[in-house]
């Protein structure tokens, strides 16, 4: 029969069919009206996550700019008070004005001029409070020119750092001490001083090793009405068997009460999902594989068989395991309470996650090489997500320099993990975990 | 009032899309009931049963409220919801990888056979019935031939098969289907 020339049966289909109509049924229209409801639900979800998220980022960016601002303004703050504090002193004693005036007005401020050594070095701790002046100075030649007894030169100088001698004019620092008058090398000790900048740093630092357990969910949202069906399958065939991340925490304290914490961590999940069938499709390169779908994303298994399969043939597969591996940089905002030997830091901030591994493996029941497992690449994950974290620290400080901590931390991804996926994946997670503390 | 089946004039068509573009339920609901009944018996032409019908219309009618604003006025409307209908029923038939299983032809005629309800008249509905009972890339390759008019080219490359496959699939259905025509034919004459 030549199937392109005008057919009996072809003729008596078409014109008994062609103007046939016939009403579904009523629940048609509930389901459809239900999906709509539904669709709109989502749609409005959508946009309050997406708002909620805009004003989450907004609010990081305020908070960072508001411990900015904070800090600058205590450092304009101290700056001034040193400056007003020194002023007199300055006026004296950088200028090259003696004079016991300066007891008077700074009684503590300042040695006497029958004052040891020892005395004056006592003195100069009590100034140690903040070292405020610049290392380059000194070191590109700006010099300070001070008069007097040697002693009292010497006062001024272990007092500099406290004087806070930033100075945009250049000025000369030479010393007149008499033969039996100390110190050493003033101008050594000076630059020490300077450069207790450094030191400084350092002693705001804190590092901490940590491990945790976590515990993760996703939340799911159809991308594709037809096979949405299909995704919650998924969902309630995988669970997660271990979660975990281990890293790195570097922390900066701002001031007694902020810290900023960055660093990084390696964190892995895996899961099961229970035997079931799995079709053959085309896979990217046009080849005709078995999919394996999960939450997260899906992989093509080769079969075993000498005999390719063909579109739409299925087959049973064991459970497939999968694998997730990223690498994560979290940037977060700290606030610190101390209590005796405890401190604890509450913090928010965002994740940088990056996608190091992800795999899929399973067994093809009932082909001749059954008993091999297959591992391949799992596809349709982004390389690289967002995600937001909550995080507390509760540390018990061993020492001045050790403390051990509980790391309780809540995190969520702030776009789905995966694309070109059936399914939209956005996963959170509760991890407890224990940490060391370092503090420089 | 509009009636099902009822030429519709275009500018109550137009503010039918408009309302339904603003997610206007009532729009929603007289677009359905003005098109479904029609679309009913393409789902259940290019389905095995009316579960798998009803379950296409929807599918095809939620499509049709998304991508509503799509709709380019040079043609016409119904012709354009047909097209929906039509790619999600293909839809599920790709989605579905049991349905390339090949039934023989002995198998066929025995099914129909043993349809016990097929009146000495030929109903409308019956003619439905037989082509839900064809396999389904008989019967998807029937539909898109006889009622879609498409080529076998076209067939081809929408069912991801070859065209010479395509044409035995057709001969095959019309096979099967004149078999099963044939003594009721007969016992009407």
């Amino acid at each position: 029969m030549d199937a392109n020339k005008p057919n009996e049966i072809d003729e008596l289909f078409r014109n008994s069919l062609q103007s046939l109509a016939d009403g579904p049924s009523d629940a048609v229209w509930e389901k459809i009206e239900n999906r709509l409801d539904r669709d709109d639900h989502l749609f409005y979800r959508a946009r309050f996550r997406f708002l909620l998220r805009v004003c989450v980022c907004l609010l990081i960016v305020v908070f960072a700019l508001g411990i900015l601002i904070l800090v600058h303004f205590n450092y304009g703050h101290q700056v001034s008070r040193m400056a007003t504090r020194e002023s007199g002193e300055s006026a004296s004693g950088l200028r090259g004005e003696t004079g016991d005036n300066h007891r008077s007005r700074e009684p503590h401020s300042f040695p006497g001029p029958h004052s040891s050594e020892e005395n004056i070095r006592k003195n100069k701790l009590s100034y140690s409070y903040m070292v405020i002046g610049n290392s380059n100075d000194l070191a590109s030649g700006t010099s300070l020119k001070l008069q007097g007894e040697p002693e009292r030169q010497a006062a001024h100088l272990y007092s500099l750092p406290s004087l806070g001698f930033q100075s945009s004019e250049p000025m000369t620092l030479s010393f007149r001490l008499g033969k039996n008058d100390p110190p050493a090398d003033l101008t050594n000790d000076l630059k020490k001083r300077a450069g207790s900048g450094h030191s400084s740093f350092l002693s705001r630092l804190s590092v901490t090793p940590y491990f945790s357990q976590e515990f993760a969910r996703y939340n799911l949202s159809d991308n594709n009405d037809s096979t949405g069906a299909n995704g919650r399958e998924i969902e309630k065939r995988e669970r997660s068997v271990f979660s975990a991340s281990g890293g790195i925490f570097l922390g900066y304290q701002l001031n007694r009460r902020w810290t900023i914490q960055s660093g990084i961590s390696y964190s892995w999940s895996s899961s099961i999902l229970d035997p079931s069938e799995s079709f053959a499709v085309k896979d990217n390169n046009g080849n005709v594989q078995f999919k394996v779908n999960t939450i997260s994303g899906y992989g093509y298994l080769s079969s075993s068989s000498a005999v390719a399969p063909g579109v739409g043939d299925s087959v049973m597969m064991d459970r497939v395991y999968s694998n997730l591996h990223y690498l994560t940089v979290p940037l977060i905002a700290s606030y610190g309470i101390s209590l005796k030997k405890f401190t604890l830091l509450a913090g928010a901030g965002v994740s940088f996650n990056l996608l190091t591994s992800a795999t899929v493996g399973t067994r093809i029941l009932g082909s001749p090489g059954d008993q091999l497992e297959s591992v391949v690449a799992m596809h349709g994950l982004k390389k690289v997500n967002y995600g937001v974290l909550l995080k507390a620290e509760l540390q018990y400080d061993i020492n001045s320099n050790w403390g051990v901590s509980l790391i309780p931390c809540f995190k969520n991804a702030l776009s789905p993990m995966n694309i070109r996926s059936d399914l939209a994946t956005s996963p959170y997670n509760f991890g407890i975990g224990l940490g060391i503390s370092h503090r420089f | 009032m509009l009636k099902k089946g009822q030429n519709i004039p275009e500018d109550t068509l137009q503010q039918l899309i408009k309302g339904c573009l603003t997610g206007d339920r009532s729009c929603q609901r007289k677009i359905y009931d003005l098109y479904g009944a029609k679309m009913m018996v393409l789902c259940l032409r290019y389905s095995k049963n009316r579960e798998e019908a009803e379950e296409i219309l929807q599918d095809g009618f939620l499509q049709l409220y998304k991508c509503i604003g799509q709709y380019k006025k040079t043609g016409s409307f119904e012709g354009w919801l047909r097209k929906i209908m039509i790619n999600c029923a293909l839809q599920r038939y790709r989605s579905k990888a049991n349905l390339f299983r090949v039934i023989s032809l002995a198998e066929h005629h025995k099914s129909l056979i043993i349809e016990e309800d097929f009146t000495e008249k030929l109903l409308e509905k019956e003619l439905i019935r037989l082509i839900q009972t064809l396999s389904p890339v008989y019967r998807m390759v029937f539909n898109l031939y006889v009622f879609e008019g498409m080529k076998h080219k076209e067939i081809a490359l929408l069912l991801d098969i070859s065209e010479g496959t395509s044409k035995s699939n057709l001969s095959d259905a019309r096979v099967i289907l004149k078999k099963a025509l044939t003594p009721n034919l007969k016992m009407t004459k």
